[in-house]
């Protein structure tokens, strides 16, 4: 703002204000955005070389880096336990049927084959009509094998279980549920975007897995 | 809002200097204060709204691209910013063959009238069209009109304007009072419509 300026005269100083007052023009809002979004433009940081990029985002924070090193430990573990170790039976409902089927097939048959008749030797009378019978009658294997298959039907029907949907490696389990808490823990302190970072990485590594199930169950131990 | 005021050239200078290290509010700062003024002063002395937005921007982008912090510490922002503009101006002018001030020596003689103050009663009617304002500053002599912009909007004092313009400092003051004397007379007299108006 001018302030009158005692120096002056005071018809000077009228006409100057005069002029002042009277004078409307300025420059259009336009001209002064873009003058505006020049001089911010001109001091603006330089975008980084992709290099500098590279740098910075492997010095990101902590908590990512070691999540991500967790989980390459992790993988590298898995990988050599998978090929090294002797493999260990797994606990697969689809496998367990078929074994059982065999097992219980063969023993079943043979106790139906304790269990059917003895026919002793018969007179050739007789024998003849007892062979006649017999050879109507199916034969002990079929016998044998028929009532074990419905009986072995009655057990699948009976074993068949419902709690896991997917396999998991049993001496494993514990290592992934670490993983997982570590996803519950970085939710929790409202770090969503690295516990889907890390929660992504153990579904390319593990894409047999259900782990979504096992976060839910991890949550919400005694159910929902 | 108005020219600055003369008690501000240090903390323009401080802005400018915070905005060569990359602050940007600093910058719209100092525009806000100094963008009237200096737009006025171009519009008043050229008379062509468009080429006056034109000769702005040159201006405010010159000073965006300088790498200068206005090195003499004796020439005040507002000074310099003028400068620039002005010179903006000529340039343009030259360019395109306008003449300028030649006026100036024969309009003085003819209305030569240095102690001429007005009395209350004269100072008081002065025309407030715009239209007529601007007129009255079209009627003047180049330097006379350059002058009174540079005293009007851009709130500078005689010294300043004589180093701006390279000019002794008693010829500023001629030419500013002869500037006054003939606007106070160009504007004492207003027109019949005017008169239904008010």
């Amino acid at each position: 703002m001018n302030t009158p300026n005692p120096e002056r005269l005071p018809a000077e100083q009228m006409l100057l204000e005069h002029y002042r007052a009277h004078e409307t023009g300025q420059p259009s809002a336009e001209l002064d955005a873009m003058i505006l979004a020049a001089a911010r433009e001109a001091v603006a940081p330089a975008r980084p070389s992709l290099l500098a990029r590279l740098r910075d985002l492997l010095r990101r924070p902590q908590r990512f880096a070691l999540a991500f090193g967790s989980l390459a430990s992790m993988a590298l573990v898995l990988g050599l336990v998978l090929k090294g170790l002797p493999q260990e039976p797994s606990i697969d409902d689809r496998q367990v049927a078929p074994v059982l089927r065999e097992e219980l097939g063969e023993s079943l048959a043979a106790k139906r084959k304790q269990e059917l008749p003895r026919t002793a030797v018969p007179s050739p009378a007789p024998l003849n009509r007892e062979a006649a019978r017999m050879s109507a009658a199916p034969s002990v294997e079929a016998l044998a094998d028929q009532p074990a298959a419905a009986e072995i039907a009655d057990v699948d029907a009976g074993y068949a279980p419902q709690s896991i949907r997917k396999p998991l490696v049993p001496p494993l389990i514990s290592e992934l549920d670490e993983v997982l808490s570590e996803v519950l823990q970085l939710r929790e302190k409202g770090l969503d975007e690295e516990a889907q970072q890390l929660l992504q990485a153990l579904r390319e590594a593990h894409p047999q897995l259900d782990l979504d199930a096992r976060l839910e169950q991890l949550q919400h131990p005694d159910g929902p | 809002m108005s020219a600055a005021t003369t008690d501000q050239p240090e903390n323009d200078a401080a802005l400018l200097r915070r905005y060569r290290r990359g602050d940007a509010d600093a910058f719209a700062v100092l525009y806000a204060r100094h963008r009237l003024g200096l737009f006025r002063f171009l519009a008043g002395l050229c008379g062509d709204a468009s080429l006056a937005e034109e000769i702005f921007q040159e201006t405010w982008l010159s000073l965006v691209r300088s790498a200068s912090e206005q090195q003499q510490a004796s020439v005040q922002f507002r000074s310099w910013l003028y400068q620039i503009a002005r010179n903006r101006l000529i340039d343009h002018w030259r360019k395109h063959g306008k003449r300028q001030g030649l006026q100036d020596v024969f309009d003085e003689q003819l209305h030569d009238s240095p102690a001429d103050e007005p009395g209350p009663e004269q100072q008081l009617d002065l025309s407030r069209d715009r239209q007529r304002l601007q007129a009255a500053l079209d009627d003047l002599p180049q330097e006379q009109r350059e002058v009174f912009l540079l005293r009007a909007h851009g709130d500078m004092e005689l010294h300043e304007i004589a180093e701006l313009t390279h000019t002794p400092a008693e010829t500023v003051k001629s030419r500013l009072r002869y500037a006054l004397s003939k606007l106070r007379r160009l504007l004492a007299d207003p027109a019949p419509t005017e008169e239904v108006c008010r």
